[in-house]
């Protein structure tokens, strides 16, 4: 049975594991996700242990003493450059998780059940050894080493009687009594087979949904806490074994349940305009990485998936953006991955490289964040003319709209503004409106400076703009250092370029706000240059024009093929 | 939202009651499927009491002063009776009136439209042709600190920022040089130059058919030509590659005026050793020697180079070099017949306020316009009226080119990789000015000028 350690490093392991950098983390622990973590993780074959028993033994004999007491004495330090409290927090955080009603806010009814889970005397109060705020620390280390590496951290700090429960609740996402109750609403609703992440979120946002929990997730102000409810909605919606089959009595699949590799789109434009679109697969979050061949067609030989970056494979193949059913290609080689899909979608939101403005279009986000441009794709009729609709109710506007064989393009389309709810879509458009319409009053955004994608980190000197997109004319923006030291606070215009202070290597919160409430926050790293990393696989980039190699094929001082290429 | 009018109507209730029939009119009008006809709901905002509800009407029955059927039908349901319906009424004359909808209940500002500046085509534009002689980066600096990256010269900081990259566009790479302060000025090539310098150098290499996409090479080693073999790297450079370097071997840099330091290597190193430190590390040997042995002669590198399909020179602004004065000269002709290197522009201002250029080189025996870079034509111009001269320094290892001449890029490569540094500018006697090129041995220097088919002197 694996120790503490060994669930500690497999549950940091777990959840950040094709998570693209800059993307937020959740350390949302669940019987299901502890099966995955021993099965991806830790090599236990399923259903040969109880996970969840066996995770909870082994936080158990780590921290609570003979007497009833708990020592976190030993989770302060780190092992291998991991937290070593991540283990204990994601106990924590199962027990909100096993809480059956909207009582996870009750701090007594949760520590009865935290007593409970760790077998030690039912109380309603905080065990012995875990007095008010002695986790937080843990929370604290655990957010720094996740920024450490590039993620967005997500527990955060509560306010009033639930200032530390806050941090627990922030990692909840769906909790056991949710899921049962997710699926009837999912079957109530008749939704289809075969559907993609955004399209089971956009489909339980129009659903009423009486758990006030789910609701506020699924309705989350934060696109990404949003977004984080629609992929739990979407993993759960997955792994429902029968529900292609009509199953009377469906189970719920556990660590082993074949997964698909959900498929977006790659764009690549010549210099004169002309564009190539790729299927774009996003790498498999929540498993271990594993060699993967995807084969487009039966008689083909397949094609050896590759990590572009973490979070994305290098697009293998060219591909039509719009389809009459989802296309699945088979994988062979990962045990619990079955195929890539290419969903049936009516428009397509593409974003430029996150790591590169001059970069690609493609599906790198699963949200358009305020103020940013993108690019729409779209099946001709109604959805091309929902998207003039938009334009003439003054809620979206672009730069240029072109018209392809089998689907019409929107380039350089930005939202303008926040009153969509005035807006009354067409029916069958309805999840493309919900797609656009904006849920946060601002957003900050960061432009130019140099960046060291590895880290996810800008490098001294060389420091971004700030630039405040919101639906107000003036805002309050205010800068602290990881030490919650407050290096920049001012009155910063609407859309205007705001020049930073000249800040040290260091982790940042920006928070933007206008009328004593805050409406966006965002954190950032700068890194001197003493701590640039190298990329750990450049593009081989070969030349072999006659203008610049004779011919030859070379990659710098190497010569890759001496024959001259025609 | 100018073409549309709204139906108003007064009504009671508090925000929460507004919303609730707001969402109730929405749902009425997707269940009959009117959205086309009435697109908008909104409500005047205040704390209590009355309000206007406005409902926006898109229908040719709105044009003629009527309230359309549908309108009446919708807010008949929600309770509303026709004889308190006022309008239809433009929109823009309601604006300030209803500020209010589901899920904004207060004032909002919209975000201004923001067009975006595409500079990738100008930078492609540049790359095609226009290079001039670029002078700046003959100038070496004189010393450099040997491991302070934090007094690090710009260039060194681009090729860290690269390394961190691994690729991009060309764009991408004129941005990096604009936040670092390295000059792009377009009449030098622009960011061209400062790519052509950095694989010249052999750090990254670029690719003409994408787009001019570059990737840095990771970490290799390069054997110098010099007599003892030193080594240099090229590729990734990063203070942990360094670090790694440092402990097996011994490291020195030498200055360059527009390419980072080059990194010698003591040429005792062990290079089983330096694999094991630095994982991906590779070793190309010496290069130069490498590449000279493959390289074609002028004739079958001029065969390589591709044709000009172009036939109707009338569009074009058209100039012809100059091989005694080494500069551009404008030319009456609207078709080139003599051999010799010919600049096209072609303003073209639906693609961009900057101007299509294409250089060639005609060659007229072939009947063919050969396209290539700035460089690269002119060697052929002046190659071809026998003005090109090279000397040779046998004891310091120079060689030196009239800067009118220099070589072709697969040359000048060959050249430069023999020691990993740009040539630099010197001056003789009469105001005479070379490019020099070091540590070149004289069987590589002659071999190449036997390629080029161009006589070395010398001195």
């Amino acid at each position: 049975m694996p120790n503490y350690e060994a669930w500690n490093s497999a549950i940091v392991k777990y959840f950040t594991a094709g998570v693209p950098l800059g993307n937020a983390v959740f350390l949302s622990v669940d019987g299901d996700a502890l099966d995955e973590i021993a099965f991806e993780f830790l090599d236990i074959t399923a259903g040969t242990l109880d996970t969840a028993a066996d995770f909870v033994t082994a936080v158990r004999d780590s921290c609570v003493q003979p007497c009833g007491k708990l020592d976190l004495q030993r989770f302060r330090g780190q092992d291998d450059g991991i937290p070593g409290g991540v283990g204990f927090l994601a106990l924590l955080v199962l027990s909100a998780n096993r809480m059956q009603d909207d009582n996870v806010a009750n701090d007594l009814n949760y520590f009865l059940r935290l007593r409970e889970i760790l077998g030690i005397d039912p109380e309603q109060s905080r065990p012995e050894g875990l007095p008010t705020g002695a986790e937080e620390p843990l929370w604290l280390a655990w957010n720094r080493y996740l920024a450490l590496k590039g993620f967005l951290p997500t527990a955060e700090r509560g306010e009033g009687p639930q200032k530390f429960l806050r941090y627990i609740i922030s990692q909840t996402i769906l909790r056991e009594c949710d899921k049962d109750y997710l699926l009837d609403v999912l079957r109530t609703n008749h939704v289809p087979p075969n559907l993609d992440c955004d399209q089971i979120g956009f489909r339980l946002a129009r659903c009423h949904l009486n758990r006030r929990h789910l609701r506020d997730g699924i309705h989350h102000p934060d696109p990404t806490r949003k977004w984080e409810f629609y992929s739990a909605a979407h993993r759960l919606y997955e792994s429902e074994e029968a529900w292609n089959a009509a199953d009377a009595a469906p189970r719920r699949a556990t660590g082993d349940r074949a997964r698909t590799i959900e498929a977006g789109l790659y764009r690549e434009e010549s210099l004169f305009g002309s564009a190539t679109h790729y299927l774009f697969p996003r790498q498999p979050s929540r498993s271990r990485a594993a060699v993967l061949d995807v084969s487009r067609f039966p008689n083909e030989a397949p094609v050896r998936l590759e990590v572009l970056r973490p979070g994305f494979f290098v697009p293998p193949w060219e591909q039509e953006p719009f389809c009459d059913a989802p296309v699945e290609f088979p994988i062979s080689g990962g045990a619990s991955i079955r195929c890539v899909r290419f969903p049936n979608r009516d428009f397509w939101l593409l974003t430029v490289d996150p790591e590169n403005p001059q970069g690609a279009w493609a599906t790198w986000k699963r949200y358009v964040d305020l103020g940013e441009r993108f690019m729409v794709l779209c099946r001709p009729g109604e959805f091309d003319a929902e998207m003039q609709r938009f334009k003439e109710a003054e809620l979206l506007a672009w730069e240029e709209r072109v018209v392809r064989t089998n689907w019409v393009e929107y380039h350089g389309c930005m939202v303008l503004s926040y009153e969509w709810g005035a807006f009354i879509p067409n029916v069958g458009c309805r999840t493309l409106a919900d797609a656009l319409t904006p849920r946060s009053l601002a957003g900050v955004s960061l432009l130019g400076g140099l960046r060291d994608p590895n880290q996810n980190a800008w490098i001294e000197g060389c420091l971004p703009f700030l630039k405040v997109y919101g639906f107000d004319s003036q805002f309050e923006v205010r800068i602290t250092s990881s030490d919650d030291r407050e290096v920049f606070h001012d009155e910063v215009s609407q859309q205007e370029e705001q020049s930073l202070p000249d800040l040290s290597a260091d982790q940042y919160m920006i928070s933007v706000g206008s009328h004593n409430s805050i409406h966006a926050s965002r954190m950032f790293r700068i890194i001197g240059w003493d701590q640039v990393q190298a990329h750990q696989h450049p593009e081989p980039i070969t030349n072999a024009s006659p203008q610049s190699t004779a011919g030859l094929a070379l990659r710098g001082p190497l010569i890759v093929n001496a024959e001259p290429t025609h | 939202m100018s073409e549309w009018k709204f139906v108003v109507a007064p009504h009671f209730g508090n925000r929460a009651k507004r919303q609730q029939m707001c969402a109730a009119i929405k749902r009425a009008v997707e269940q009959r499927g009117a959205a086309e006809r009435l697109p908008l709901v909104r409500y005047e905002l205040g704390s209590r009491g009355e309000y206007y509800l406005g409902l926006a009407i898109n229908d040719s029955q709105a044009e003629g002063g009527r309230i359309p059927d549908i309108a009446v039908e919708v807010l008949g349901d929600a309770g509303i009776r026709k004889d308190r319906l006022v309008g239809p009424i433009e929109a823009d004359k309601l604006a300030a009136l209803l500020k209010g909808c589901i899920d904004c209940e207060s004032f909002t500002r919209p975000i201004t439209f923001e067009r975006r500046q595409d500079v990738a085509h100008e930078d492609l534009m540049t790359l095609a042709a226009v290079l001039s002689d670029d002078q700046t980066e003959l100038d070496a600096p004189d010393t450099v600190v040997i491991g302070d990256l934090a007094n690090a010269t710009r260039m060194d900081q681009l090729l860290t920022w690269c390394s961190a990259v691994g690729s991009g566009d060309i764009a991408r790479l004129r941005a990096a040089c604009g936040v670092l302060g390295i000059e792009v000025d377009p009449s030098f090539g622009g960011v061209w130059s400062v790519l052509r310098r950095l694989v010249l150098v052999g750090h990254v290499e670029f690719d003409p058919n994408r787009n001019c996409r570059w990737a840095v090479l990771p970490p290799t080693l390069v054997q110098s030509a010099s007599d003892d073999g030193w080594w240099y790297l090229v590729g990734q450079r990063t203070p942990a590659i360094l670090e790694a370097l440092r402990s097996g071997s011994e490291l020195g840099l030498q200055p360059q005026a527009a390419a980072p330091p080059t990194l010698q290597v003591g040429a005792s190193l062990d290079l089983a050793a330096l694999m094991k430190s630095v994982g991906s590390l590779q070793i190309a040997g010496p290069a130069a020697a490498k590449i000279a042995a493959v390289l074609p002669d002028r004739c079958g590198w001029k065969e390589r180079l591709p044709e000009w399909q172009e036939n109707d020179f009338g569009r074009f602004n058209i100039e012809a070099y100059s091989v005694d004065s080494d500069d551009w000269a404008s030319t009456e002709s609207r078709a080139p017949t003599t051999d010799g290197m010919y600049r096209f522009t072609l303003h073209r201002e639906s693609m961009s306020s900057y101007p299509s250029v294409t250089t060639t080189y005609l060659d007229s025996t072939a009947h063919k316009h050969i396209c290539g870079d700035y460089y690269g034509m002119r060697f052929l111009a002046r190659a071809a009226a026998g003005a090109c001269r090279v000397a040779y320094l046998p004891e310091a290892r120079h060689l030196l080119i009239p800067p009118a001449d220099r070589w072709p890029m697969p040359y000048e490569r060959a050249l430069i990789l023999a020691s990993g540094m740009l040539p630099r500018r010197i001056t003789i006697p009469y105001n005479r000015s070379y490019l020099s090129y070091q540590e070149i041995p004289e069987e590589l220097a002659a071999k190449l000028c036997s390629l080029l088919d161009i006589n070395m002197e010398c001195i």
